[in-house]
């Protein structure tokens, strides 16, 4: 493969980027526009998801076309498509729950924010570039700092906003500390070539300059997925913000932190091979922090009685668990046992987003009317009022649990079975460990799923009866999270066929022809 | 039309299937014409077996249809059309069919009337699907739902407390026989080929003979382990003669057509398997033998019209088991057909008994005890008429239905014991003691089904009141609901034609059929066209057996007629005897006491377990489950939620400093 001149190497990168400009397009648009025009909030709102299904008809569209990974700034991929289509299948859910969650007069601000998160998602799901990495994951970043300040009911809204401000500047500050020694190692920026080079360097020459990059990068993004010990804003920042905003947080962030560590460090480390230095630290030190935040994360919660709290802790427990298979995946990559890190956790990240999304809709949904909805003893007597509700609150619990037979279930399986499949060899203790803190784990938590469980159908009402106003889109969007909930659970195997093919095309390397003449410290484009 | 049947069989279960769904979602609106979508699925799926039944039949049709694939384990719904299927098929929604239209009758306004025929037409599909299925594992599925159903249906007056329990009953001493079944399935899966579950690759001759004999021992013993439970033999047949808490026509269902005949059919299809094992072939006709005389002697005294039924079929069924252990060697096809023949005729007149009993029970108000009513046969000709035909099927004589089967099968037992005179151990005496044994309850099987016959429709004519000593003011209460919401009529007439035709038709087939398809060998020719019972050697038509037909009718006749002196007239004689045989009569009366010793031998000390594992449940485990549940929680509260104190410059402190130990941590890890 040649380079190809610059500026049909930029139309072709503008090409694979149409969705997320077209997004960008759009959000401006409604900014802009909204700071001259006053329009009520359904416009806003329909124009977005107008522009969200667009984008992903054009997604599909683009997907086949291909463009030198060692080049580009962004790879068009098999995991870079699931990324984007489920970003944008989850974007259309935020959106069906946010719809009647503003006023009119900060409906635009409020929707334009919501396209340019869902655009920065998008980007960092094909980044190819450490810098456009960054920019992606602050495209995200700096939308919700927006949209955290933009009640400014109360003081503990600002407290929270404030919070995660400062907190998210920090742990940005980590990332990019650890990207530029990332940089600094090795001479190139772009993700691949970073991979090709570590490959058959046989292993980064500077072991000790390899870690504080990894450590840092993982604290970086580990703020990003609420992975102990960089949870701690979770918990007060969805206590404090309102529910679709905790809702959002419970999700985009959580989801952008993974894929962008599969993105930045899979491809690095597991490219080294699995018993190299940098890969068996790498994956002791997911494994560390995959067990300490699922234990924290579970522990915890079982203590909340705050309901946003309680989904916050729930968020860590799961960002834990998800933690189980970049460990698994750093190990590995896209080789070893029968099931894949990195499958098991892109499919239970499509699981998570639905039922903590769908758990999310409904406190929403009881929340709409005037009778506040904060604490677990709210919940009493739902089932009794709005059977359907409670029922589909019931079933993203379950899930959450990790019953079977809902997404939740084998979302779980996948990862643990990764997990157990990969205790081979010198550190099998490991991963067998991970494994058991898992179903361990996975037990704990039933306790406090089951709980809103039992007090949404079987507790008495307590105080006013509920006050629901359930309008359409949000009904759509509490509904598709179930269905999807039951449907992953059900019928997984298209969506573990689809999972497998990203995990492999995030874990291994494209073809490096015509790389010969990359050397550490030399520019891939010479 | 055939060929288009014969590839797509799973037509036949799906037919009552839908029929039943039907009546389950539209029985709302169906209301007293929920049995139409039944009645209509089981008629289809009979004149679709008829297609199959005389169509191209003799070899399988599997039509494979993916259903589990998991490692190791693959189960398609596959099907077969054979001989042994087509005419159980046949059979099944012959009798179903009639069955169903007599209950529409019999049911008529129970509140229940949509959930019966739900069920009914699950209950048929079944069976159907049991019978039609060309896998064990399938047949496992099927086998299950066959029990569930009648779970369903034994119990539909579930708030009758002897509905209720009769209906539990009979699930847990079928699950006692599911259990066998699936240990057996289990095992054969290890050993068999491929672990390939379907009839054609287990019973293939050299993976027969990879298999080994021990393992061959106890997978057919645990086959007619389940066999035992859900065919009603000893030690499991205890459920059966309380399953007519149920709705008659289910009685007359589980008895004749569905259910019961699930063991025999599975032992008769299991034949290659159970050829090889003579020990097994044994133990089957013992047990058989066994049941077969111990139900006639509880029959003789019950006074329960419909009991005297249940424990009838629970003898027959004795009689067709040993008709399938006698398969020794070369006689094993011609042992099986025997036993299925006296399956099939059994099915037609054990269904016109049942209606028959039914119908009496219908037009007395609900009561069924015999002693409360006599000399029915001017009031109910019609019920008299095919009662008799029924019971004469029944007692073996020339020429109605039964005799024929019943002396294929004492024909091949006593051919049995000349077959096994080369084998080692005692068989030719085992086999000798059976014939002789099944003689006598030939004769047994006559006297109290003439009694049954002479103590209803003979005698000074007699209404059931309220007055009898007998009665029982409750039971009347519980029996008036079941039957008679509704039916505000007088007691004692002739049933509605709606419930009458079905028993002349039954009554027709109860007289001619075994003739009609018996010594013409028409009946032999189709099921041994079975593959796996084609295959078997020496498959030789043998010659009829005079002198055992001359034995055993000659029995039938002289008790027949002991039993006209003794109920056929006013007499003593009973009274008499039972006063001198006080002790044999009562024992009789209360059916031995085996339930009264089940419940000491076995639920005495389940009933100790179980209070022992509650006790330990409720102070060790519960505790110990509260303590796992709150270490966590205190842990969560004391330790690690102070953390969250809600400053944030200490929260960047302790990212800080997480980065800062873990880096050194990793440091020291790769220097050290």
């Amino acid at each position: 493969m040649t380079a190809l001149p610059p500026l049909e190497s930029a139309i072709q990168t503008l090409r694979i980027l149409l969705p997320e400009l077209l997004l960008l397009v759009v959000a401006t648009v409604m900014m802009t526009a909204g700071a001259f025009v006053r329009l009520p909030r359904k416009v806003w709102s329909r124009t977005s998801a107008i522009a969200l299904i667009l984008a992903g008809l054009v997604l599909l569209l683009i997907r086949n076309e291909v463009y030198d990974p060692y080049q580009g700034v962004f790879v068009n991929d098999a995991m870079s498509l699931y990324a984007r289509l489920l970003f944008i299948v989850a974007g259309l859910i935020v959106l069906g729950l946010a719809h009647d969650q503003v006023d009119d007069a900060r409906a635009a601000e409020f929707f334009g924010c919501l396209l340019v998160i869902n655009a920065g998602a998008m980007l960092v799901s094909g980044a190819n570039e450490l810098v456009f990495l960054f920019v992606g994951l602050e495209l995200v970043s700096i939308p919700t700092y927006l949209l955290l300040y933009l009640p400014r009911r109360t003081a503990t809204t600002q407290e929270a906003a404030t919070k995660y401000f400062f907190l998210s500047i920090f742990s940005s500050g980590l990332l990019l500390f650890g990207m530029a020694y990332l940089y600094g190692l090795t001479g190139v920026s772009n993700l691949k070539s970073l991979a090709f080079l570590s490959a058959t360097m046989s292993g980064i020459p500077q072991i000790p300059f390899g870690l504080i990059a990894l450590i840092f990068i993982m604290a970086g993004l580990g703020f990003r997925v609420a992975a102990v010990p960089f949870h701690f804003y979770a918990p007060d920042v969805y206590e404090g913000s309102p529910a679709i905003m905790a809702a959002l947080l419970a999700w985009v962030p959580k989801g952008l932190g993974f894929v962008a560590i599969l993105r930045t460090l899979v491809a690095f480390i597991s490219a080294t091979g699995a018993g190299s230095a940098i890969s068996d630290k790498a994956a002791l030190l997911a494994g560390i922090l995959a067990v300490i935040t699922m234990t924290l994360g579970n522990t915890v919660a079982l203590a909340q009685n705050n309901l946003k709290r309680l989904l916050a802790y729930s968020s860590i427990a799961h960002a834990g668990y998800l933690m189980i298979g970049v460990a698994v995946t750093f190990r590995n990559g896209a080789s070893g046992g029968v099931a894949l890190g990195a499958e098991g956790l892109l499919f239970y990240l499509a699981a998570y987003a639905a039922m903590t999304l769908g758990a999310f809709g409904v406190i929403i949904a009881v929340n709409s009317g005037d009778r506040a909805v904060e604490t677990v003893d709210d919940m009493a007597g739902l089932a009794q009022s709005h059977r359907g509700l409670a029922l589909q609150m019931a079933i993203c619990l379950f899930s959450l649990a990790g019953i079977p037979p809902l997404a939740g279930f084998v979302g779980k399986f996948e990862l643990f079975a990764a997990a157990w499949s990969a205790s081979k060899g010198e550190d099998a203790g490991l991963f067998q460990l991970i494994a058991l803190a898992g179903a361990i784990n996975s037990a704990i938590g039933a306790y406090y799923y089951l709980r809103l469980v039992v007090v949404m159908f079987l507790r008495p009402l307590r105080g006013k009866p509920f006050s629901v106003r359930m309008t359409l889109p949000t009904g759509a969007a509490v509904l598709a999270c179930t269905l999807l909930t039951i449907i992953l659970g059900l019928a997984a195997s298209p969506m573990l066929t689809a999972t497998h093919e990203a995990a492999v095309a995030v874990s291994t390397l494209p073809d490096p022809t015509g790389l010969e003449n990359l050397t550490v410290g030399g520019d891939p484009a010479k | 039309m055939t060929e288009f049947l014969i590839h797509n069989a799973w037509i036949v279960p799906i037919l009552p299937l839908i029929g039943g769904i039907c009546a389950a979602v539209g029985g709302r609106w169906l209301k007293g014409n929920s049995h139409f979508p039944v009645v209509a699925g089981i008629g289809l799926a009979f004149v679709a077996s008829l297609f199959l039944l005389l169509g191209e039949a003799g070899h399988a049709q599997p039509t494979p249809l993916g259903w589990i694939e998991v490692a190791g384990l693959t189960i398609p719904f596959q099907f077969r059309v054979d001989g042994l299927t087509t005419m159980m098929l046949s059979m099944v929604t012959f009798v179903a069919s009639l069955v169903a239209i007599f209950a529409s009758g019999y049911m008529a306004g129970d509140p229940g009337y949509p959930r019966f025929f739900a069920v009914f037409g699950m209950f048929v599909s079944s069976m159907a699907g049991l019978v039609l299925s060309s896998n064990f594992a399938l047949t496992y599925v099927f086998w299950e739902g066959v029990g569930v159903c009648s779970y369903l249906l034994v119990g539909f007056w579930h708030s009758k407390p002897s509905a209720a329990a009769a209906a539990k009953k009979a699930f847990l001493v079928n699950r006692v026989g599911d259990f066998g079944f699936a240990i057996g399935l289990f095992w054969l899966w290890s050993v068999t080929k491929n672990h390939d579950l379907s009839y054609d690759a287990v019973f293939d001759a050299t993976n027969l003979a990879t298999i080994g004999h021990g393992a061959l021992l106890g997978i057919t013993l645990l086959f007619f382990w389940a066999a035992t439970a859900k065919s009603a033999q000893v030690p499991l047949y205890v459920w059966l003669p309380d399953a007519m808490e149920g709705p008659t026509p289910v009685s007359a269902l589980i008895h004749a057509a569905t259910m019961v005949t699930a063991g025999v059919y599975l032992i008769a299809r299991s034949t290659p398997m159970v050829v090889l094992v003579p020990e097994v072939q044994a133990t089957v006709s013992v047990i058989g033998c066994i049941t077969a005389l111990l139900a006639a002697l509880i029959a003789l005294t019950q006074n329960d019209l419909k009991r005297v039924m249940a424990y009838s079929t629970v003898s027959q069924l004795g009689y067709m088991f040993m008709g399938l252990g006698a398969g020794i060697g070369g006689l094993a096809s011609f042992a099986v057909v025997g036993a299925m023949f006296h399956l099939f005729t059994h099915a037609f007149f054990k269904a016109l008994l049942f209606l028959a009993s039914g119908s009496v029970m219908h037009s007395m108000g609900g009561v069924i005890d015999m002693r409360r009513f006599s000399g029915l046969r001017k009031k109910m000709p019609i019920t008299c008429i095919t009662f008799a035909i029924g019971a004469a099927a029944l007692m073996g004589i020339f020429p109605f239905a039964g005799f024929w089967s019943k002396d294929e099968i004492l024909a091949a037992l006593k051919l049995a014991s000349h077959e096994s005179e080369g084998l080692k151990g005692f068989y030719p005496e085992i086999y000798i003691a059976v014939y002789w044994t099944a003689i006598v309850t030939a004769a047994l099987t006559a006297f109290y089904t003439g009694r049954a016959f002479f103590m209803t429709f003979w005698g000074e004519e007699k209404l059931p009141s309220p007055h009898d000593p007998e009665a029982d003011p409750a039971e009347d209460a519980a029996h008036g609901h079941g039957h008679d919401d509704g039916h505000a009529h007088e007691i004692g007439h002739e049933s509605p034609p709606l419930m009458w035709i079905p028993l002349a038709i039954l009554a027709v087939c109860a007289f001619g059929i075994g003739g009609l398809l018996g010594p013409t060998g028409l009946f032999a020719h189709h099921v041994e066209h079975t593959p796996g019972l084609a295959e078997i050697e020496g498959a030789a038509h043998h010659e009829f057996d005079y002198a055992t037909a001359i034995i055993s009718s000659a029995g039938a006749l002289i008790a027949l007629a002991v039993s006209y002196l003794f109920y056929g007239r006013k007499s003593t004689i009973p009274a008499q005897l039972a006063e001198r045989f006080r002790p044999a009569y009562l024992a009789s009366l209360n059916k031995f006491y085996v339930d009264e010793i089940y419940a000491m031998v076995i639920l005495g000390p389940l009933k100790f377990l179980v209070a022992t594992a509650a006790f330990f449940d409720t102070v060790v485990v519960d505790n110990l489950v509260l303590a796992a549940a709150w270490i966590p929680r205190l842990f969560g509260r004391y330790v690690l939620a102070p953390f969250q104190n809600g400053l944030v410059q200490f929260y960047a402190a302790v990212t800080a400093l997480s980065v800062a130990g873990l880096l050194f941590v990793f440091m020291w890890l790769s220097l050290s």
